[in-house]
């Protein structure tokens, strides 16, 4: 059943329009047009609502009175001619529900009239209510937009990562080909080449040729730096002692076997290897004396070098260092295979240590075919 | 404890002047000391800044500033929009005066 609406209006007009406007919004009207009908619709027809019309001749806010008067709980909408809040606020203090605002239309009529009648009170508090939560939206972005920064950061750390480790070089080909020996004097890299008669100084880290020092009347197979000079073998078996300055200007010139082929300085002793596989120890005296020699292990060493604990060989055919011990140097006590001579390209010729790492320089195969390389071995892949 | 008047309070709220917008009302269905729940037919959205002037008991509250945090059109057709009171003197002037009408209610 339709609720029943009385409606107070003196306007003909106005509670034409009212009327029509509260039929379309569903309502049952009976209509007044002075105070006292209402009064008696009131009575009689108990209307579950009244509308009033405000106008200028027309005060809702005493006819709003007197209805309430008559029928204290009943829900009143004051229908606004002028649009005044102020009006609207004393009207809706009276007593009156809600107020059309002008123009009137049947949404604003059947809004007003339909919340008036299910009306209730206002909640006070001191504390605001809690706002509806918006929480997991904002925690999925939030976890959406950590996810993305991990994401991007651990690329790009990765992409460091593999940068870094392609920047990591542990090859350097170099521009001679027959290398016979490598050094390292404290601050470069020393490498001999027996046909070009030179040593080729290299300067880390890019080991670029700092200098070369060449030799016309000698076939040098190595270098060795002791005690502050330079020690120079050369082919004949002649090691020259010499001033480490830039001509490597000779000071005395010592005859051993000819078949030498490498020398290490253990700070003490120096040590020579012969293509026999023999080690000898000498003394730094005058005449280099030799006081004891040993049967090397290996079946083909080619470079001997003291890395500040004990002796190291290099086996140019097997393509791994021999650990020695140093008290019998006949003795091996480790074996390290150099992987980067794995794939049978170079041949291992020369050996050093600079204190961190071991170098060699390996020659191309078939012999001298081309450029020689110098191969880093980091000392986790190199020490046992 | 969400005390309840027994009648919704009535209030009317003005625009800036920039924005050459009619005054308008509405009730006040919850009411705190930094917040308010208004229901009106105005159209109001989000981040409108208005002023409030309403009645707590006797007491005139007036030139509340206020901005609007969320709105939204219920299906009777009234916005139901929730306000933050931006003025720190007005909302000290608000909490006391709800302050003495708990305390007269209770």
């Amino acid at each position: 059943m339709a609720p029943t609406l009385g409606l107070l209006c003196a306007d003909p007009e106005a509670r034409q329009e009212l009327s029509l406007l509260a039929g379309e919004a569903g309502y049952g009207v009976l209509p007044a047009g002075r105070v006292e009908d209402m009064l008696e619709i009131l009575r009689e027809r108990r209307p579950d609502a009244v509308l009033i019309a405000d106008a200028e001749n027309d005060d809702a806010a005493q006819n709003a009175r007197e209805v309430l008067r008559a029928a204290p709980t009943l829900p009143i909408v004051a229908a606004a001619r002028r649009r005044d809040a102020s009006r609207a606020v004393l009207l809706m203090r009276l007593g009156v529900c809600e107020v059309i605002p002008p123009p009137w239309t049947r949404e604003n009529a059947q809004s007003c009239l339909d919340k008036a009648l299910a009306s209730a009170g206002t909640v006070v508090s001191l504390r605001p209510r809690p706002r509806p939560r918006r929480l997991p939206l904002y925690f999925l972005a939030l976890a959406g937009f950590l996810a993305l920064c991990f994401g991007i950061l651990s690329a790009r750390h990765a992409a460091r990562e593999r940068a870094l480790k392609a920047a990591q070089v542990n090859f350097w080909d170099v521009p001679y080909r027959h290398p016979a020996g490598l050094a390292f004097d404290g601050k470069d890299l020393w490498a001999a080449d027996w046909f070009a008669q030179s040593y080729y100084v290299h300067s880390p880290p890019d080991l670029k040729i700092a200098r070369t020092v060449h030799f016309t009347n000698q076939t040098p197979l190595g270098i060795l730096f002791a005690q502050g000079e330079a020690w120079r073998l050369s082919a004949s078996g002649l090691i020259t002692r010499g001033v480490d300055d830039d001509n490597l200007t000779p000071l005395q010139k010592y005859r051993t076997d000819p078949g030498t082929v490498g020398m290490a300085f253990d700070g003490l002793y120096l040590w020579t290897l012969d293509n026999r596989h023999v080690l000898h120890q000498h003394i730094m005296d005058v005449d280099l004396t030799e006081i004891a020699s040993y049967h090397c292990p290996d079946p083909d060493p080619t470079a001997v070098v003291y890395d500040g604990k004990t002796l190291w060989l290099l086996d140019s055919s097997d393509r791994e260092l021999v650990r020695l011990n140093l008290e019998r140097p006949d003795e091996a006590v480790g074996f390290v295979p150099l992987t980067e001579y794995a794939d049978g390209r170079y041949r291992p010729t020369g050996l050093a240590w600079d204190g961190r790492a071991f170098w060699t320089i390996g020659e191309k195969i078939p012999h001298g075919s081309g450029p020689a390389r110098i191969f880093r071995h980091p000392v986790g892949s190199a020490r046992p | 404890m969400r005390p309840r008047l027994p009648r919704k309070i009535p209030a009317s709220f003005s625009f800036a002047p920039e924005l050459a917008r009619q005054d308008a009302w509405g009730w006040l269905e919850e009411l705190s000391a930094s917040r308010a729940r208004l229901s009106t037919l105005c159209v109001l959205r989000r981040d409108e800044r208005l002023s409030l002037d309403f009645f707590l008991g006797d007491r005139r509250l007036g030139q509340g500033a206020a901005r609007v945090i969320g709105a939204k059109k219920g299906e009777d057709g009234f916005f139901r929009a929730e306000l933050a009171f931006t003025d720190e003197v007005f909302k000290r002037d608000l909490s006391r005066a709800i302050l003495r009408m708990l305390a007269a209610a209770a």
